[in-house]
């Protein structure tokens, strides 16, 4: 039988996906906060700013092609200091996971299931996502391949469907007298796409094939564009006011398109059911990472791959309940996701220094 | 100097390596030597087992000659009686009149067979016996005859009952393994097409046959189906459906991991794609692998009709597969936790109908489904004629009594009679009883959890799915990993002349079925 491999084109669906996920619903809250009108300005540019790290772990990626980012952290930095560098992507997607059942639970509380206790909820989802994570990477590939198509149609007809209620004005003035705040914005504008660097866990099960590097970057270009569209049009139609005061400015602006001829009375629910699929596959990838993390940071052998993601569970669990109020939760979401910063501007250019470093030394040998 | 003979022969055996079709034979004549060409013939032909083959004197003589034919497609009773038989014995009285033998004279004089046709060249001797005729070589001889000793044609086989279809043939295998290598022969006179022969069962030793074309099949997948049908270890084996249970890599799954069919025009269509396929003597059906959850949702018609028709059928039919599994469970969903989801009008409506009822929906639901299993099993069991006055005493009778009664309510009985049409649209049987089997797993999920349940239920199914294979190919191919080209015949279907390559993720090792030039066929 032929050894299976991920195709260019899963690149795309995977980084997409891994970058989606409840951040869609939340996304333009924060940085409305920070830089008003002109958040979407700040996406953008923290949409660059991604680009340029999505090229520099796609660098990393290549030049240990049979490794993902674990293995590559310990095999560049040493066992001690690799660990040590580890440990904060590893808590990261941990508490990523964890937090991202927190808040998939409460919004699905406010707009779907209003009596259903919440511990179910996670537990139905996190279990669902382990089996996933437990079938293997090319699974979860197919799986991502299915959803993407429904993610990208229900994000483009959220921002389309509005477009009748926006107000123009709402945008501006443009940049005015509002740079700095704008320059403030794109660090939560960076850590918005988090999961970027998936590409690093991947790339290794990936056939080596012209344009995986177009494919990637248009796994990122995809959620850049979707985000800094979703955010103008939240603020066209709610004014930058109104959106700081919305916990899921999302789900609301799907709640304010209006059906002709009313077949659909509540399009915010079937928003809430389909967003289901696209927080899976985010989970299901973040729950990956955090597997394999926690397998090398471990030593352990593949074998004990799966009794690993098993035992995530209750400590999914754990962080998913440890804060109780919910509107507190976001604010620690937003805050834990500069973690994500660190890692990306710091830890990954400078893992990749050394490795570069690393390679030279071992080719002038 | 067998050693000698056997590298001689293998030399010029290796130059008839053939790829595609019989052209490529033209600049290959016979030899004298009647050994040198029945070899090469059978090399041609893959050395299948139902090629056979017998060498002789004529006469007496010392004058050798053989014959070569292919069992499945002619009438052996002819062969021994107008050939061997007026060749090796009745040929004596010519010989005895003074009669000089020889090429002329064998053809003139001592044949009893209507058509007879000299050849010189591969191309039409293989051709001829592709298409089931006899060739005769006579040593020395750089020409043979083709004999017509055809069987096959105007014979009664099997009508299609469990995948009939409106247009295109109406033939279907039958139990006997010979005549249905002939059904398959009558359709492919390609030399590359294959036939390996297998014993299978300690006590039965079945006669098993894998069918695939050389040089088209990925040879991973004819190797990995060889291996596994050489591990069956079954005392007797019975039917086509048991190997398959046995040659899957997921036994328990609920979904076909190999595909049945009754239909010859459906195997050929299969293995000219890439496809292997497995008939088993005594089993009117012939297992294809490997299978994709998209090729079940395929159907011969839909080749025989417009592409926008077909297109737009195969999508239907992708509709039923979803308000089949789903339906049920979507209504108790909507109406036991998000009536908000409806219009209120409809919501009204509904709740009207369901006054009175004494069960939620979900028992409603359930005691439906119990009792449409119960008539669909009921139906198949009892004889034709009696079968229908149970559909019709269960469908029509007892669903108005129990509207009447109060026990269920009439949108409960619309959306069962919708779910159990719509399971009827699902072309693969193995799929639609799954199917049903899904329906009751989706309806807890919806009295327990409502629409998160059911979305939750679709995202496990979908992993179940996507980690299913198929002798090594993912189930949800070519819908993922996405293989833009093989798209094109999935969940539509384009136009005839754009399916111009085979499916790439069977990959085939010839990858073109037909030419640029050969797209005449715009429909």
């Amino acid at each position: 039988m032929k050894t299976e491999q991920l195709s260019a084109p899963q690149i795309m669906t995977l980084t997409v996906s891994a970058i989606f996920g409840v951040d869609v619903l939340v996304v333009q809250r924060e940085l409305v906060t920070i830089a008003r009108q002109d958040a979407w300005i700040s996406l953008a540019l923290g949409g660059i700013l991604i680009i340029l790290m999505g090229i520099v772990c796609y660098y990393l990626a290549c030049l240990y092609p049979n490794m993902d980012f674990p293995q590559i952290i310990l095999h560049v930095c040493g066992k001690f200091f690799g660990r040590l560098l580890l440990l904060p992507a590893l808590v990261y997607d941990l508490l990523y996971t964890g937090l991202s059942l927190r808040i998939f639970a409460q919004a699905l509380k406010m707009f779907l299931l209003s009596i259903t206790p919440m511990v179910p909820i996670i537990l139905f989802m996190a279990l669902a996502a382990a089996y996933a994570v437990y079938k293997g990477i090319y699974t979860i590939g197919g799986i991502v391949d299915i959803i993407f198509p429904i993610c990208a149609v229900t994000a483009l007809s959220i921002i389309v469907l509005p477009l009748r209620q926006t107000i123009f004005s709402n945008l501006k003035p443009i940049l005015f007298e509002n740079t700095g705040n704008v320059i403030k914005g794109i660090l939560p504008g960076f850590h918005q796409f988090t999961g970027f660097g998936i590409i690093t866990f991947l790339f290794c099960y990936t056939r080596r094939t012209k344009g995986i590097l177009k494919w990637y970057l248009a796994g990122l270009g995809i959620p850049i564009f979707l985000y800094v569209a979703l955010t103008m049009v939240t603020i066209m139609v709610f004014g930058p006011s109104d959106v700081q005061s919305l916990i899921y400015p999302t789900l609301t602006l799907a709640k304010s398109i209006e059906f002709p001829g009313t077949f659909l009375e509540r399009v915010e629910s079937f928003v809430a059911v389909l967003w289901i699929g696209i927080v899976f596959v985010s989970v299901v990838l973040f729950l990956f990472k955090s597997t394999r993390n926690i397998t090398v940071f471990l030593g352990l052998d593949t074998k004990y791959q799966s009794f690993v993601i098993w035992t995530q569970i209750p400590l999914l669990l754990g962080i998913a309940l440890f804060i109780k109020n919910a509107l507190e939760v976001i604010e620690f979401f937003s805050r834990m996701k500069y973690m994500d910063v660190i890692l990306g501007l710091f830890v990954i250019p400078f893992v990749t220094a050394v490795a570069l470093l690393k390679k030279r030394k071992e080719t002038n040998q | 100097m067998t050693k000698l003979l056997k590298r001689r022969l293998g030399k010029r055996n290796r130059k008839i390596e053939i790829s595609g079709d019989t052209d490529r034979l033209k600049q290959f004549r016979l030899s004298e030597d009647i050994s040198d060409n029945i070899m090469r013939l059978k090399n041609i032909m893959n050395d299948s087992f139902d090629i056979k083959s017998r060498f002789f004197r004529i006469g007496g003589t010392d004058l050798q000659a053989a014959v070569l034919y292919i069992e499945s497609l002619v009438n052996e009773e002819m062969i021994m009686n107008h050939l061997l038989k007026p060749l090796i014995l009745q040929s004596t009285s010519v010989i005895e009149s003074g009669v000089a033998v020889n090429f002329q004279t064998i053809k003139d004089s001592m044949l009893s067979i209507g058509s007879i046709q000299e050849a010189e060249t591969f191309d039409e001797i293989v051709l001829g016996i592709m298409s089931g005729d006899t060739f005769l070589s006579v040593q020395g001889y750089t020409k043979g005859l083709i004999l017509s000793a055809r069987e096959y044609e105007g014979k009664p086989f099997g009508i299609p009952t469990v995948e009939p279809s409106v247009k295109g043939p109406q033939e279907a295998f039958v139990e006997i393994l010979k005549k249905n290598l002939g059904l398959i022969r009558k359709r492919i006179r390609d030399p590359n097409l294959a036939f390996e022969l297998y014993k299978i069962g300690k006590r039965s030793k079945s006669d098993t046959v894998i069918v695939y074309i050389k040089g088209i099949a990925d040879q991973d997948i004819v190797d990995e189906v060889r291996g596994r049908l050489s591990s069956i270890d079954l005392d007797i084996e019975l039917t086509a459906f048991q190997i398959g249970r046995l040659l899957v890599e997921r036994p328990n799954s609920i979904f076909p991991l190999v595909q049945t069919t009754e239909r010859p025009d459906k195997l050929v269509s299969a293995i000219s794609e890439g496809r292997v396929a497995i008939l088993i003597n005594g089993s009117p059906d012939a297992i294809l692998v490997p299978v994709t959850f998209p090729i079940l949702m395929q159907s011969v018609d839909d080749y025989f009709e417009n592409w926008l028709v077909a297109s737009v059928i195969r999508f239907s039919r992708y509709i039923g597969l979803f308000l089949s599994s789903l339906f049920p469970a979507l209504y108790i969903a909507v109406t036991s936790f998000h009536p908000g989801m409806l219009p209120t009008s409809l919501v009204l409506s509904i709740a009207a109908t369901r006054a009175g009822v004494p069960f939620p929906a979900v028992i409603e639901a359930v005691l439906m489904e119990v009792i449409l299993e119960l008539l669909q099993e009921a139906s198949i069991r009892l004889p034709k004629a009696v079968g229908q006055t149970v559909s019709i005493v269960g469908g029509l009778v007892i669903g108005q009594a129990a509207v009447q009664a109060g026990i269920v309510s009439p949108i409960m009985v619309i959306v069962i009679s919708i779910t159990a049409v719509t399971s009827f649209v699902i072309p693969d049987y193995s799929l639609s009883l799954a199917t049903r089997i899904i329906r009751v797993p989706f309806m807890v999920l919806a009295v327990t959890f409502g629409s998160f349940g059911i979305a939750m239920g679709m995202l496990i199914l979908l992993t179940y799915l996507s980690s299913l294979k198929s002798f090594g190919i993912r189930y949800l191919s070519p819908l993922t990993p996405y293989r833009f080209r093989d798209w094109k015949d999935t969940i539509i279907r384009t136009p005839l002349w754009t399916l111009t390559k085979r499916p790439e993720f069977l990959s085939p090792e010839d990858t073109n079925r037909a030419g640029p030039g050969k797209r005449r066929n715009k429909q």
